[in-house]
């Protein structure tokens, strides 16, 4: 049975998401967090009835989480890639990675087509 | 507000001799004049209005007395389903303002409605509703078909969608469960045949796998045309631009990117959906 409890913070800034349910997570793996950004309220679900320590516990997470910030917001967005950008990246690490496996050889030229081909091929297996 | 009286001048000045028309006479024909007036200010230019309290099933409301227009002030408590109005004489016109605390509902042509004064609205699916204390709607009787023809409906507020676990599905062997407290917003506005659709579902739960989250649509309305809307997202705590895909028939499906082809994570209470969309209805 899913319980909720509602929360309520006095920070000024708005907490980064993947920051705070981690965070949370960590104490409990089920919990989800409803809230509107601009709001002081922060509604907490789990998938069991809270206990004292654990509000406590999670209203101590909700005022000292991160603030979102640009930084962590590119970071969370690394961490999720979306597949067409990561093949682009890993093909071309790819390449890279055979330069320096043998900087003494000297390779052809790679032609537009050859490296499309290559970032698809790539795609093809994430 | 009577008319304009003018005094006499006689022969001799006095107001009270002549030897054709007098003050008397004149008095006399103002004052049939006025009545004439009076009474028609009462019985057509003022429409007639009731009031009326019933809640449950109307199979012909009825309505108050008057040969002009008729106004009905609806001040039920609770839900109001009017399937039917007692007939109106042709050409009629009638207002139906909901003033109450419940809801007002206006079937289209209800099987349980009087013959001599069925519903025909603009949607010929689902009711058109009125929100309590705010919504508005005028017909006018059609002595041919014997119906109330609508020609303005205007819903009032936004009308929450009560929540039921089955208005939430999913595609493939998706699982989607969204708990009553999940749902933060669910609520609807009819404007013609055009169906706005305001949400918010939080913490909600996702196992099997599957490209669609699946809504149902609200007030009892059916689509007929497709309608295509991005929508913000949380897929397992990952934002994302989504969309929301309504076909001509059936459910929306709610697509985790715009891709289409992305299917949804498993998530504990980590998906979300946040938007708005519009589609035609029948």
């Amino acid at each position: 049975m899913s319980s909720y409890q509602t929360f309520t913070s006095a920070r000024v800034t708005e907490p980064d998401g993947p920051s705070l349910i981690a965070q949370l997570r960590a104490a409990d793996a089920t919990v989800g967090v409803q809230h509107d950004p601009g709001s002081s309220t922060y509604v907490l679900k789990k998938a069991t009835a809270w206990a004292a320590g654990e509000i406590t516990a999670a209203q101590t997470v909700l005022d000292a989480a991160p603030a979102a910030s640009a930084q962590l917001a590119a970071q969370a967005w690394i961490d999720q890639l979306p597949i067409g950008q990561k093949a682009l990246l890993l093909a071309l690490l790819d390449q890279i990675n055979t330069l320096r496996t043998q900087p003494s050889t000297t390779f052809a030229a790679v032609t537009p087509a050859q490296g499309l081909a290559a970032v698809r091929a790539k795609a093809g297996t994430l | 507000m009577a008319i304009g009286r003018l005094t006499l001048t006689d022969d001799d000045g006095s107001g009270t001799t002549g030897t054709v028309e007098n003050a008397a006479f004149f008095t006399a024909v103002y004052d049939a004049i006025d009545t004439e007036f009076a009474t028609k200010a009462a019985s057509t230019l003022a429409p007639a209005v009731s009031t009326v309290t019933t809640t449950g099933n109307i199979t012909a409301l009825p309505l108050p007395v008057g040969t002009g227009d008729l106004v009905i002030r609806m001040n039920n408590a609770s839900l109001a389903t009017i399937q039917g109005i007692a007939a109106g004489l042709s050409g009629q016109r009638l207002w139906i303002y909901s003033v109450g605390a419940g809801q007002v509902d206006l079937p289209p042509l209800h099987a349980s409605g009087t013959a001599l004064g069925k519903l025909y609205n603009v949607v010929t699916v689902g009711a058109s509703s009125l929100a309590p204390a705010s919504g508005a709607a005028q017909y006018i009787y059609d002595l041919t078909n014997t119906r109330w023809r609508m020609v303005a409906h205007e819903q009032g507020a936004y009308i929450t969608n009560a929540w039921a676990a089955g208005n939430f599905t999913g595609s493939g062997t998706i699982t989607w469960t969204v708990d009553v407290g999940d749902q933060i917003i669910f609520k609807y506005k009819l404007f013609g045949r055009t169906l706005h659709i305001i949400l918010s579902l939080q913490t909600t739960t996702v196992s099997g796998t599957g490209t669609e989250l699946r809504i149902a649509t609200p007030g009892g309305y059916t689509a007929v045309s497709g309608a295509r809307s991005l929508i913000s997202v949380l897929d397992n705590n990952v934002a994302h631009t989504g969309i929301v895909d309504q076909p001509a028939t059936g459910y929306a499906r709610v697509n985790t990117d715009t891709s289409s082809a992305t299917n949804w994570a498993a998530s504990t209470n980590q998906t979300q959906i946040i938007g708005d969309y519009r589609h035609e209805v029948a």
